[in-house]
């Protein structure tokens, strides 16, 4: 006799106990969709799923329809919390193998793969570093192929002019990937100063200009003159400004009017970027503001969806905020609200314009 | 015009650094790695200014800068770094240009220091 097999408990004890102890929920749910089993990891994290409970309103309370269909319908991996302030929570579900409809669903909270997403903004960070070699390299022999304006075809100079001005396309995306990877490390921070929001808006408006006009697009600045001096980053305010203009020209085709303007409010600033174009293809505005979501209606859409995660990072950095309002056909106003005096402003700049 | 040693371990940047430089009207010399910055300026080879790559093997470009400020602390560096300036460049350098390079702010700067 082997030792302990004295002691050896019922292997379905056994299994309760390890499925109790599991660091992820487990919930089983019947063909008809009611809770059946959930394991004590379950019971802890997400108390308002019990035996004998219809799964599909609880979630439905949690997140969007889509969402809901895409844990109990399209077995793909879907994040929310399970409640408005609790921790992102990821769920997957998939259907018992040959049992006419049960579901078993998983449920792990994000510090699971914390280490994972740190691994990958080390990637990120290590990445974008790397790409500025051969960026300064294209760019740099583009510039000089575009000062040869006498011995080169107008084909030849088109060709320079199309590669120099994608690898200073290319260099803004590469500088997004890696603020992005070092706000994963809490290093993205701002250098406050008394800056004028009108000559951000006129220095992006002066850089893009000639990128917008290529595409057969119009831009328009309209300023009032009185804006306040704010106490901002220069430079994160011209990101997010230049972000907002290159998504309204990049995803918008030749015809768009792109309009920047900037308002006083009362103790904040406020800078609409709207154009007439496409609209934004997503069922959930909010999406917009998430990197790596395109929308499901347009293949030819280019541009990462880094650009507007992370203008809207900057802004909430400056304690101010971006909305976007849009209608398919008709175009998209992103609104960004900056306080004039971060200390006094806050409540100002976030409150939802009206 | 100015002599300038381009201290550059990628074969494309270093050659792109000298085709800019002598378009202003500049001369170069090159070393491949701070190691060799070092050696060439040990044996007399006279600079007005060095233009110095961060990331290179053998003696990076700041454990090179702070070796070159203790020998030769008048000369001029502008170091060209990819994402962020290494340990302590910031204070020993005399300016620091980032990739991809400006080149508007690298001629003008160069004018300023040599």
């Amino acid at each position: 006799m082997k030792p302990g097999d004295g002691q050896r408990e019922a292997p379905t004890e056994l299994l309760q106990r390890s499925f109790d102890s599991l660091p992820s929920s487990i919930v089983t749910v019947d063909a008809d969709g009611y809770v059946v089993l959930t394991n004590a990891t379950a019971s802890r994290m997400l108390p308002m799923i019990t035996p004998g409970v219809e799964l599909r309103p609880i979630l439905e309370q949690m997140t969007n329809r889509e969402k809901v269909d895409l844990v109990l319908h399209h077995r793909t991996l879907s994040t929310f919390p399970a409640e408005p302030d609790g921790p992102e929570l990821h769920w997957i579900g998939w259907e018992i193998p040959g049992s006419g409809g049960e579901m078993v669903l998983t449920v792990w909270e994000t510090d699971w793969s914390e280490r994972l997403n740190e691994r990958r903004a080390a990637f990120a960070m290590a990445a974008s570093h790397e790409l500025r070699g051969p960026l300064t390299t294209l760019q740099g022999f583009a510039e000089i192929l575009n000062m040869e304006t006498d011995n080169l075809t107008p084909q030849q100079l088109e060709a320079a002019q199309v590669i120099e001005r994608t690898a200073r396309h290319l260099a803004v995306l590469v500088d997004d990937v890696f603020d992005m990877s070092r706000n994963s490390f809490g290093e993205l921070r701002l250098t406050l100063s008394e800056t004028n929001l009108g000559d951000v808006i006129k220095s992006v408006a002066a850089t893009l200009e000639p990128r917008v006009a290529d595409r057969g697009q119009q831009l328009v600045v309209d300023l009032d003159p009185d804006l306040p001096v704010i106490e901002g980053d220069e430079s994160r305010l011209t990101q997010i400004v230049t972000n907002l203009v290159n998504n309204a020209s990049v995803h918008n085709p030749s015809g768009t009017l792109i309009e920047v303007s900037a308002r006083p409010g009362d103790g904040f600033v406020e800078v609409v970027v709207s154009d007439d174009g496409n609209g934004l293809p997503f069922d959930d505005i909010e999406d917009a503001f998430r990197s790596f979501r395109r929308g499901q209606t347009q293949g030819d859409r280019t541009g990462s969806g880094i650009g507007l995660t992370l203008a809207r990072l900057l802004a909430r950095l400056h304690l101010g905020d971006i909305w976007v309002e849009s209608t398919p056909g008709k175009g998209t106003v992103f609104t960004v609200r900056l306080p004039v005096d971060r200390e006094a402003g806050i409540d100002g700049a976030t409150r939802e314009p009206s | 015009m100015s002599r300038i040693l381009i201290v550059e371990d990628s074969d494309s940047i270093a050659l792109l650094l000298k085709r800019r430089l002598e378009m202003a009207g500049h001369s170069t010399v090159r070393a491949s790695n701070g190691a060799d910055a070092l050696e060439r300026l040990g044996r007399g080879e006279r600079v007005d200014l060095v233009l110095l790559d961060e990331t290179m093997p053998r003696l990076s470009g700041s454990e090179a800068l702070g070796e070159l400020r203790l020998v030769h602390p008048g000369l001029p560096v502008i170091m060209v770094t990819g994402t962020r300036p290494g340990p302590g460049s910031q204070e020993l350098a005399d300016a620091i240009v980032r990739k991809p390079i400006d080149f508007d702010q690298l001629l003008g700067l160069v004018e300023r220091l040599a």
